[in-house]
């Protein structure tokens, strides 16, 4: 105990120390407040509406969302918004390799990494920088060797503005696709029987 | 909380540490499913379309996901979280580390830390840094008190799986209140025992001079004073001796009221948050407590102790270091029971104790039993350990409902005074005579027999 036999004023200034230290936060070494992945993702967020969309209606929805997924996290509002920035690539043609689409490739799953986290990080919280470190190797790891496969498949296997295409060959496509499916279902089966457990 | 999860243990071979050890719980994130989700959206629609650019979009979530679905971590491994508290006795603040071991895989740690009840402190760190997490608390109170709080979740795979958290672990610590032995120690009306160290009304060996008294049977030849009886003799046979008072023991007995436990910032009064209320009157009072009883056993006397609250929380009167010990060790203990008692009776006391009730006074129940105590003849020091008031954030309804308060609460007082309860102000507030000058008075010699 530390307020006691002196003036008041005496112990009154001895326990304004200690409500100070109360407010220590424990040593963390490098860290940003919580708020700044929020930050992070409305920035990513908004960028992208400017990069996929040149209307001004749909660049002012992409905000919406993403102000809307940033507020209210929990509400899953940044995989609304992933969908609505990837809707943008249905009405431009078949040969989208540019740097918009390299961008996006990026951004969209920049914005799944961080939005993820941003469900468990409170607003008034603290964030240790060497929290973000696996996920960001996990990002590059994936993103190198993504961007080189649709660089490479978009070159050589998409279909030019004339119909042509590079290389054609009908399997890959059906190979491709047969691919996905089977990996999707490889994630969501588990994941069903997860959730019914 | 998981079936394997154990209660918070301390440390047999460090003491201050306490020790966790759960089975984390793990549960997918929504976020997962969601992320599968719009992947797999994204792939069919790609594929329905023959849109390979939209199906490549798919393509890093789908990684993501397949990665973190490997990544999962062990579900057989235990985490184990340790508090360590250190701080030397008499010392204004502890340090805590804190320490948390985890199955491997995880990423990120969710922590709650909460200090004294107070504010929620929330962080997301690594868990290469929880081996060891430092920080202070400030001891604002005495008394048993819950130092710190730590909730925690395990984040693993892009906070994709996360544990489910198996309740706060909290670490409890008793403060022991800083005292001083009292100086002036007021006596019962009636001293009783036959050693002791004050000087008693019988006549009796060891005491200071009493009186000059015709020699009687029984009375010792070398007490006999041959200057007095020359001068007062008036016969042959008249002899006079020295007579001294004999020595005996003060019985005491101390009385918390542990019902309630205000703060000095009247703003306060209604949450009772530790962080903020400021010097609280249990604080107070476990101090005059403390302070009366070392004062008291240190010269030899009886003491004895009683919670108005329990009757279960009672101390039968005893002399010496080790009863000392068991005084200090209840005091400290004492805690806001928040129960409203109303007693019949007084508990029973032996006679001629000297009463020290310790109360805030702000209702009527620690004053009816001075009364009653006072009216079966005891002495009874009443000590006000209601801080000094202060009035930062209140509003003018929290002022008014404080002076009509304090208006019942001075009425009170001042019905004690006139029914011969004395009164003592514990805290030095410039108000009232300082609290030593009190008991200095009070600790004159009364007129009549011990």
């Amino acid at each position: 105990m530390i307020a006691r036999t002196g003036t008041a004023s005496a112990a009154g200034l001895v326990r304004a120390i200690g409500i100070s230290r109360l407010r220590d936060w424990p040593r963390l070494g490098a860290r940003v407040p919580g708020i700044a992945v929020r930050a992070v993702v409305a920035l990513l967020g908004a960028l992208l509406s400017f990069v996929c969309y040149h209307q001004a209606f749909l660049i002012i929805v992409g905000l919406v969302i993403t102000v809307f997924a940033v507020v209210l996290p929990r509400r899953l509002g940044a995989w609304a918004l992933l969908l609505f920035l990837a809707a943008s690539q249905l009405p431009r043609d078949h040969s989208p390799l540019d740097w918009q689409f390299l961008v996006l490739l990026a951004g969209l799953h920049l914005v799944h990494v961080l939005a993820a986290p941003m469900v468990e990080i409170p607003l008034r919280s603290w964030v240790q920088l060497a929290v973000f470190r696996p996920a960001l190797l996990r990002y590059l790891a994936i993103q190198v060797p993504v961007q080189a496969l649709a660089v490479l498949t978009l070159l050589l296997l998409a279909p030019r503005s004339d119909g042509s295409r590079h290389v054609s060959v009908p399997a890959v496509g059906i190979v491709g696709g047969a691919a996905f499916v089977v990996v999707t279902l490889l994630l969501a089966v588990p994941l069903l029987r997860e959730r019914a457990r | 909380m998981t079936a394997a999860t154990r209660p918070n243990e301390p440390d047999p071979d460090r003491p201050g540490r306490t020790v966790r050890v759960s089975q984390p719980r793990w549960a997918l994130a929504t976020t997962y499913t969601v992320g599968v989700g719009v992947a797999s959206v994204l792939a069919m629609t790609g594929l329905l379309l023959s849109r390979l650019d939209i199906a490549l979009l798919a393509l890093p979530l789908i990684a993501a996901s397949a990665w973190t679905w490997d990544r999962r971590p062990d579900r057989t491994q235990p985490s184990t979280v340790t508090v360590d508290l250190s701080g030397r006795p008499g010392q204004a603040e502890l340090e805590f580390t804190l320490g948390l071991s985890v199955p491997d895989g995880v990423e990120g740690i969710s922590l709650r830390v909460t200090k004294l009840g107070g504010e929620v402190q929330e962080l997301l760190v690594s868990p290469h840094t929880m081996r060891g997490l430092t920080s202070r608390v400030p001891l604002l109170h005495s008394g048993p008190q819950e130092v710190v709080r730590v909730e925690y979740r395990l984040l693993a795979a892009d906070a994709s799986v996360v544990s489910i958290s198996d309740g706060p672990l909290n670490v409890d610590r008793v403060v022991t209140p800083a005292y001083t032995a009292i100086a002036s120690l007021p006596l019962p009306h009636r001293l009783q025992g036959l050693t002791g160290t004050h000087d008693s009304a019988r006549p009796g060996d060891g005491g200071d001079f009493r009186d000059i008294h015709p020699f009687t049977a029984g009375d010792r030849l070398r007490r006999i004073d041959w200057k007095a009886t020359a001068r007062r003799g008036r016969f042959a046979g008249d002899l006079y001796v020295r007579r001294t008072a004999a020595t005996a023991d003060a019985t005491v007995l101390i009385v918390i009221d542990s019902r309630d436990d205000v703060g000095e910032q009247v703003s306060e009064w209604s949450s009772n948050s530790a962080t903020m209320k400021g010097t609280g009157s249990l604080d107070l009072a476990r101090e005059a407590a403390s302070s009366i009883a070392a004062g008291y056993i240190k010269v030899g006397d009886r003491v004895g102790f009683q919670d108005l609250a329990s009757e279960n929380r009672m101390i039968a009167h005893g002399g010496g270091s080790q009863h000392l010990w068991r005084l200090l060790r209840a005091i400290e203990l004492t805690r806001p029971s928040g129960t409203r008692t109303h007693r019949q009776r007084p508990p029973v006391v032996v006679s001629g104790a000297l009463i020290y009730v310790l109360s805030s006074f702000l209702d009527e129940e620690a004053g009816r039993m001075a009364a009653l105590w006072r009216g079966n003849g005891h002495r009874v020091i009443a000590v006000d350990v209601l801080p000094t008031a202060l009035f930062g954030r209140t509003t003018r309804y929290d002022r008014l409902a404080h002076r009509i308060l304090m208006m019942e609460r001075r009425d009170r007082v001042r019905s004690l005074e006139a029914q011969g309860v004395e009164i003592v102000r514990w805290q030095d507030d410039g108000e009232s005579a300082p609290r030593e000058a009190r008991l200095r008075l009070l600790s004159r010699p009364v007129r009549g027999r011990r």
